[in-house]
């Protein structure tokens, strides 16, 4: 995954706060994919917010480091990983 | 034997129990429509258009919709469309489709009996989470007597047939009444060979939704008979070995109390169920109660005061519900499970003893001892 590989979020996807949890549900041709719901913690609710926009992996590393302290190598690791995951239901999407 | 069970994942049970500590309305039915194709015997809401015409007009379905984006918008995630017959509704389409788009996980009620391609290739484009089916019976004799239908299992096999192969999950509900009970162990068999989750009871409740004079009648077993058709449910939904076991252990697993899921006990003081907690139902004239088995006549109209009016009112009535003071005493308590819905339909208040319940669970173990011991000498 390179820094400057840019993505976006899957506008089927609607993004809902239940209960104090961060649940993701596809709707349109995202739920032909995936029936059901994603969840995701509060690091994952926070890049999803970036996510509203066309961002780079490099810009959501270093976001995502200045919010919660981490270094720049840890960061890309655990941004990596939320995208791996989140594109593996088409929720993010390569741009 | 069927070896397929319903279970809730655990965020589902974990979301609804902290949605209940909060009473937050997380899981809505809206009753779409109390009109149905088919004519149950044993059935609680059904009318035809003429009898739903004489009462008032069905809800249009802008109405359903900004209802749902209120209910939505106060945190409802969960949703179960059901009727009569959802699928009679000329308009269903649209209805499913503006809530599909809200981010809503929708499951639908259906007999499976409308359903044909197109509607299969239109359900592909908005799947619903579930579709559950209510399977009456193995023939179209049994849909004929029970339903009078007599085209009726025939279509819903061609139904079942057309979701699986589009992908859609589908759960079988079975109600097991006098007029049915011979295809229990075909329906059972069926679900099997169609690897599909059934989930059965023999419990009917009075149908005092449809009217009021019901209370403790039904078109249904007695309450013995109920009993053995219990114990039989549990044979097939567990298989031999393990029935055997449960019984010898002595630890069967009680009486079904009804098929819908928001039925799942939560921990606490009064009712027992999520209803009124976390959970509503919208009949078709637009009254927001707790629980759609409950008759709730005075209930106000959620379309006229608001849906934040009519949950507040919803959760103060399920608050105030105490079961009868001898159930919670009583020996058979974990056999019965009963539930507000059941002491009201069948006594008419919340503070009587509800006799057909109590003659069901003491029955119970003796209906499942016989039946392992006929298992056992057929072996």
């Amino acid at each position: 995954m390179e820094k400057s590989s840019r993505y976006r979020r899957n506008p089927d996807y609607v993004f809902r706060e239940i209960v104090g949890e961060s649940v993701i549900v596809p709707t349109g041709a995202a739920s032909k994919r995936f029936a059901g719901m994603g969840t995701m913690n509060r690091t994952g609710a926070f890049l999803w917010g970036l996510l509203e926009q066309e961002r780079s992996l490099g810009e959501l590393s270093e976001l995502f480091a200045g919010e919660y302290g981490l270094t720049e190598e840890q960061s890309l690791q655990d941004v990596a990983e939320f995208l791996e995951a989140a594109q593996s239901h088409d929720a993010v999407l390569p741009c | 034997m069927n070896n397929i069970k319903y279970v809730e994942a655990p965020i589902t049970e974990y979301l609804h129990r902290k949605a209940s500590k909060l009473l937050s309305p997380l899981s809505g039915t809206f009753e779409v429509t109390p009109v149905c194709n088919m004519s149950c015997r044993m059935c609680y809401v059904r009318m035809t258009k003429a009898e739903q015409e004489a009462v008032r007009p069905l809800r249009t379905a802008e109405e359903w919709l900004r209802l749902g984006e209120t209910a939505k918008e106060r945190g409802m995630l969960y949703l179960l469309l059901t009727g009569g017959e959802p699928f009679s509704r000329p308009d269903f389409r649209k209805i499913m489709e503006g809530l599909h788009r809200m981010g809503l996980l929708i499951s639908i009620n259906s007999n499976a009996t409308l359903i044909t391609e197109d509607t299969v290739e239109w359900l592909k484009e908005v799947p619903p989470v579930r579709m559950n089916i209510t399977l009456y019976g193995a023939s179209d004799e049994t849909y004929a007597r029970l339903c009078r239908n007599p085209n009726g299992f025939t279509q819903v096999t061609r139904a079942i047939h057309l979701l699986k192969d589009a992908g859609i999950p589908i759960k079988i509900n079975c109600s097991v009444t006098p007029f049915n009970c011979d295809d229990l162990e075909e329906i059972f068999a069926f679900c099997e060979r169609e690897a599909l989750i059934v989930q059965a009871t023999s419990y009917m409740f009075p149908p005092l939704r449809r009217d009021a004079s019901m209370v403790g009648k039904n078109e249904r077993f007695s309450p013995e008979d109920a009993a053995a058709y219990s114990a039989k449910i549990e044979y097939l939904s567990n298989g031999r070995e393990r029935f055997l076991q449960h019984v010898a252990d002595d630890k069967m697993s009680g009486l079904p109390v009804d098929q819908d899921s928001d039925c799942q006990e939560i921990e606490g003081e009064g009712i027992h169920c999520r209803a009124g907690k976390c959970s509503f139902w919208v009949t078709w004239d637009g009254r927001l109660l707790p629980c759609g088995m409950l008759p709730g006549k005075e209930n106000a109209d959620v379309f006229d005061i608001g849906f934040d009016e009519a949950w507040r009112r919803a959760t103060e009535e399920a608050a105030a519900i105490r079961l009868p003071a001898k159930c919670t005493n009583c020996k058979n308590k974990e056999i019965c499970r009963p539930c507000a819905a059941s002491v009201l339909t069948e006594t008419g208040t919340y503070c009587n003893v509800p006799e057909y319940r109590c003659r069901m669970a003491e029955s119970y173990p003796q209906a499942a001892k016989r039946l392992a011991e006929q298992l056992k000498r057929e072996a």
